[in-house]
């Protein structure tokens, strides 16, 4: 088995009691926050630390794949490796982009079913649009607030319950949908709820799809709908 | 129990004042709910940190702008990387004053830039001198309070 222990709750193969591992337990979400910047650090550590979660921050991309056990040269992870439950990252940042480690990760056979959320200060269509079609789950318009973190592991949540066989590609966008009403930041609504059926859907970059528009303070994509 | 009563009021009514006046903004209010028993000095340590990483910034600033080809590049990157911290912080006058110097930087037109950055400074220092009052009248109530509260 290939793909043990560096994620927890997005193995497929190995059959586990996924709903035993529910976030009941949500000190086992462990999120990998990879951001060049000493005060977004702190920031985005004490949000998922309140958020209950467990972190390991670190300053650079590069750092993140040591950490991910899948350094530039050497592919091969480390079963030793604390299982990810989610990596958040900044997008500008020196050497390695968050956008360039998104694609490694992606890339990488064992590490790709782990969600990637993309942070930036820049509130940019291409960028969010080039990020997601690149896979990340999300994509935040910093400064970071609780209300983004809880949301984070809202989806985390429902994705747990909602894959049962599920193949990877879960479209997490459909699934935020039902959690817009649990935002705090909901006004002008862009989505209109999808039907179920889409919610099989294997492939995650659908950017004109509108269900994923979930945060609409934070995205000016309005063009799609 | 007007020797806690006074203090407290002056500290809510300044800090209402900070945001009144646009120096602080919502992020800082972010910053508060973050700060509870578990982790009660949180705040100041992030607040603290901010004000170390931006002097520094200002610092690298004042040298780039003191070589004979300003390097525009470095110039983004240093204001990029303050704008980013002081918006986390939700030191809001700080980081508007960082968007103007990226336009200005833009045009690579050190005047303006330079302009800016005098810009900058002042709001950095004016945040900064607020914020540590701030703090101060914290202490104060935290002081008057006695050991009955958690430090």
């Amino acid at each position: 088995m290939a793909r043990s222990g560096v994620f927890s709750r997005w193995k497929r193969s190995e059959k586990v009691d996924n709903f035993d591992l529910l976030p009941s337990d949500p000190e086992n979400i462990h999120v990998l926050a990879v951001d060049d910047s000493l005060v977004d650090r702190l920031v985005i550590e004490r949000l998922l630390k309140i958020s209950s979660c467990k972190v390991t921050a670190v300053d650079s991309g590069r750092r993140a794949l040591q950490f991910l056990g899948l350094d530039e040269d050497h592919r091969s992870p480390d079963f030793d490796v604390l299982k990810v439950d989610m990596i958040i990252t900044d997008y500008c940042m020196p050497g390695m982009s968050g956008y360039e480690l998104l694609k490694k990760i992606k890339e990488s056979s064992t590490l790709r079913e782990i969600p990637v959320v993309i942070m930036s200060s820049e509130n940019v269509l291409t960028r969010i649009d080039s990020c997601l079609e690149e896979g990340a789950e999300d994509f935040i318009v910093k400064p970071v607030k609780l209300s983004d973190v809880r949301r984070l592991k809202n989806y985390m949540k429902i994705d747990d319950r909602a894959r049962g066989n599920e193949d990877r590609g879960i479209n997490k966008r459909k699934l935020r949908d039902e959690f817009t009403r649990d935002l705090t930041e909901s006004s002008a609504s862009f989505i209109s709820p999808s039907s179920q059926s889409e919610f099989s859907s294997s492939s995650i970059s659908s950017p004109s799809s509108p269900t994923w528009l979930d945060s609409p303070t934070r995205r000016l994509r309005m063009t799609n709908l | 129990m007007d020797r806690v009563d006074q203090p407290k009021k002056q500290l809510v009514d300044y800090r209402n004042l900070l945001f009144h006046e646009g120096i602080l903004d919502e992020q800082f209010t972010q910053l508060q709910q973050l700060q509870d028993e578990s982790n009660p000095h949180f705040v100041v340590e992030v607040v603290s940190l901010f004000f170390q990483v931006s002097l520094r910034l200002l610092n690298e600033l004042d040298k780039v702008f003191d070589q004979q080809n300003v390097d525009f590049k470095k110039v983004d990157s240093h204001v990029h990387q303050l704008k980013g911290s002081s918006s986390s912080v939700g030191a809001h006058r700080v980081r508007n004053a960082c968007i103007a110097f990226r336009n200005c930087c833009n045009e690579k037109n050190i005047e303006g830039c330079l302009n800016c950055l005098q810009q900058v400074k002042q709001e950095f220092y004016l945040v900064k001198s607020k914020l540590e009052t701030l703090f101060k009248l914290e202490q104060q109530i935290l002081a008057a309070d006695g050991p009955t509260s958690s430090d």
